[in-house]
């Protein structure tokens, strides 16, 4: 990899049920804390962490724009950042996994046309139920003209943002990305995860996986260790993390001290087999030191890999080996280093 | 151009399924007669949209079984799984029972699986919690059906970027070839008519309550459709050691943001200028030497000259002595599909020697003064061409299709 650019970490921002920042969750991760249901719900004041003023936002954006806010503090940037002088905004782009993104807004336009009918969906809510409406606002927001992504592939989407950031970057798309995940937990989203939890625990094992009237209801052994069914014992959390990802050259030039490096990052093809083993082999480092914020801050989907590489950024600087973030389905990792000047 | 290249991405094998067809011939046919898959909505009740008509597929029938599955998957998926299956075998690539590390896969979708997210709402309004139907929705469950049907193990994407979508899982997946991660990747976008996404679209007045008509002086909007497109990208010297032919290559592409509103095109078109310049750069050829446009072209009253104007920017006088036409109005504006298609048109008509036409045309607007090929399909000499996609958020997206040589 002696030949690849390499990919500086100079900033990170946070938010979890711990709090805002990636502080808590590192200060948890040393004290080996537990996930704690009272703390999951990302109690903090979205309106705070917003460089302009917004009228509608989804819970899933207003997350990902609270660690953007942070991230780009982190990093030195400030709001006049993506406008610097001497920056150049078409070179600078975002990278969002989620998993289930804006869910909350979706239920709600959708709650509209089924109920009220197909005239009645709301144009504003409509506009921030896409998937992509939190990448797009962090664009707006930091007149980021370059590459803009989000990527969806259940627990490893911010594995993916990460891993085609770093495409992007490798192939000379970009100098500067916000690179991350959100989730948030929305109604849907529980009232699914609690009757997976309540069929695993009517249903321990079941090889046939079917109820006695024949219908599949319930999950088989295999079906239980995919990705989505693995966590349904987890205790669910919510939140986003933002990595500000520069290229060796940019980061240096505007003299930035980077706080790791995103030795590589890998996403796999979604497979029952995945052990985590092959990710980590593509990402570069089969050796590295696994990091999970999920068993701080409980499991929080799309949004778990972003996490725990804020996390292994954070603890990179005094840390002797390479550090890495694991989807738990084992499809998509990230290594983290020490900077190495 | 693109650092570090280490490969040809080439494509060996399309598939589509659409309004005007099933497969790739029948679409085809359909585009160059001139036809238009849009006809009324009949999956759902589509009283209260601005317009009661849409791209639907019609007459589909899926076997879960071919793909290996006890049920069928979400509606999306299934179009996915079929223009797929189509692609791989027009590439003579048979699906693997084992995982494929060097296989890879970039999916596109606006919506996901919008079907099986309706079911799941239905449900809980009644107090129900079908569950299944939440994961059939889920965004990546299309992509653990596609990579399991058909023995991907290698890189995965599946990107959201609204209308953008697809011709940026094409650059995503021409990326993991050049940059030599994979040796083959399907690169598919996928979308399915469903009653939220048309409400908004049709309460945000993208919908016309007219007809879709792109470029032309009486355009009010655009009409949507659904399907499939895949494609199979592989590294020119995989393709040539197991004899299979390139149909074209992905000579570069460019995605971006405009970074000015949610649904408001910015000013002069400057994003898409940006998007067709940069893929144009990364293809590292002269812009000069480009044949042919396939335009988003959705028909919209702002949308149609801020592209025009993008294509002039950048092609300068060329824009005026080549085609530019968009399919949209014959399969509808099939969102995350959309990109695929278009691409797929436009490897057909460098290969045929024919230009798919702006069907539905009526009249000239100053601003929108290039040659639209209105209405009949028109033969060409293409060897390079550009597909150009845009979307709600402000994305923008450009692929740069070439000869295979």
């Amino acid at each position: 990899m002696a030949d690849q650019l390499r990919i500086a970490i100079t900033g990170i921002g946070a938010l979890s049920g711990l709090g805002a920042g990636v502080e808590p969750l590192v200060e948890a991760l040393r004290a080996g804390r537990e996930p704690d249901a009272d703390l999951l719900d990302a109690d903090y004041a979205p309106e705070e962490f917003r460089e302009s003023p917004k009228t509608y936002m989804d819970p899933c954006a207003d997350h990902v724009l609270a660690a953007c806010w942070l991230a780009v503090r982190s990093a030195g940037l400030g709001w006049e950042g993506a406008a610097h002088p001497g920056f150049d905004s078409e070179r600078m782009g975002a990278s969002i996994g989620t998993a289930f993104g804006t869910l909350e807004s979706m239920l709600n336009m959708t709650g509209r046309v089924q109920q009220k009918g197909l005239r009645f969906g709301s144009p504003m809510i409509f506009t921030h139920a896409f998937i992509n409406t939190p990448a797009a606002l962090i664009a707006i927001e930091y007149e980021l003209q370059g590459p803009n992504m989000t990527h969806s592939l259940g627990d490893a989407s911010s594995a993916a943002a990460l891993a085609y950031a770093v495409t992007m970057m490798r192939a000379g798309r970009a100098d500067l990305m916000l690179v991350g995940g959100c989730e948030a937990l929305s109604d849907p989203l529980v009232a699914a995860m609690d009757v997976k939890v309540d069929r695993l625990e009517a249903c321990p094992t079941n090889d046939q996986g079917r109820t006695a009237d024949g219908l599949e209801a319930r999950p088989t052994n295999e079906e239980r260790q995919t990705a989505n069914d693995s966590t349904a014992n987890d205790v669910l959390g919510e939140g986003a993390a933002i990595l500000v990802l520069e290229t060796e050259a940019h980061a240096l030039a505007r003299g930035a001290q980077p706080l790791a490096e995103l030795s590589g990052a890998s996403m796999l093809a979604p497979c029952r087999d995945n052990a985590g083993e092959r990710a980590l082999i593509a990402a570069g480092s089969e050796r590295a030191q696994v990091i999970d914020a999920a068993s701080v801050c409980g499991h929080t989907f799309g949004a778990s890999v972003a996490l725990s590489a804020a996390c292994c950024a954070a603890l990179a600087a005094e840390a002797d080996e390479a550090l890495a973030a694991v989807s738990a389905d084992g499809s998509g990792a990230a290594v983290i280093e020490r900077w190495r000047a | 151009m693109m650092a570090r290249v280490r490969g040809r991405a080439v494509i060996t094998g399309m598939g589509v399924v659409s309004s005007l067809g099933r497969n790739l011939d029948e679409c085809w046919r359909g585009l160059i007669e001139g036809r238009s898959g849009i006809g009324p909505i009949t999956r759902f009740d589509p009283d209260g949209l601005r317009n009661a008509n849409a791209g639907q597929v019609r007459d589909f029938d899926f076997e879960p079984a071919v793909f290996g599955l006890r049920a069928a998957p979400d509606l999306a998926t299934q179009f996915l799984l079929t223009a797929a299956r189509e692609a791989l075998h027009r590439a003579a690539i048979a699906p693997a029972a084992e995982r494929q590390a060097r296989f890879g896969a970039s999916y596109a979708t606006n919506f996901g699986g919008a079907n099986s997210w309706e079911s799941y709402v239905a449900g809980l309004l009644e107090g129900e919690v079908p569950v299944e139907a939440f994961e059939e929705f889920a965004f990546g469950r299309a992509a653990e059906h596609a990579c399991e049907a058909f023995g991907i193990g290698g890189p995965c994407a599946l990107l959201s970027v609204a209308c953008a979508s697809g011709s940026a899982a094409i650059g995503v997946a021409s990326d993991m070839i050049r940059l030599g991660e994979a040796d083959v990747v399907l690169a598919a976008g996928y979308e399915a008519l469903a009653p939220t996404p048309l409400s908004g679209l049709s309460v945000l007045r993208t919908m016309t309550d007219e007809m879709i008509r792109p470029f032309s002086a009486d355009r009010s909007g655009t009409l949507f459709g659904e399907g499939a497109g895949a494609l199979v990208i592989e590294e020119l010297e995989h393709a040539r050691a197991r004899n299979a032919r390139p149909l074209a290559e992905v000579l570069g592409w460019a995605e971006n943001n405009n970074a000015y509103h949610i649904t408001a095109p910015d000013q002069g078109g400057a994003g898409m200028t940006r998007v067709v310049r940069d893929a144009i750069v990364d293809a590292g050829i002269d812009a000069r030497t480009i044949d042919y446009v396939n335009a988003h072209g959705t028909g919209t009253q702002p949308h149609d000259p801020a592209e025009v104007q993008a294509v002039k920017n950048v092609l300068g006088e060329r824009a005026r002595e080549i085609p530019m036409s968009s399919i949209k109005a014959a399969l509808g504006h099939m969102m995350g599909a959309a990109g695929v298609v278009e691409a797929i048109a436009t490897v057909m008509a460098i290969n045929e020697g024919v230009v798919s036409p702006t069907v539905n045309y009526r009249e000239p607007d100053p601003e929108c003064d290039l040659d639209h090929v209105p209405n009949e399909a028109r033969e060409a000499t293409v060897r390079r061409a550009i597909s150009i996609s845009a979307g709600i958020g402000g994305n923008n997206a450009c692929v740069v299709l070439g000869a295979a040589n």
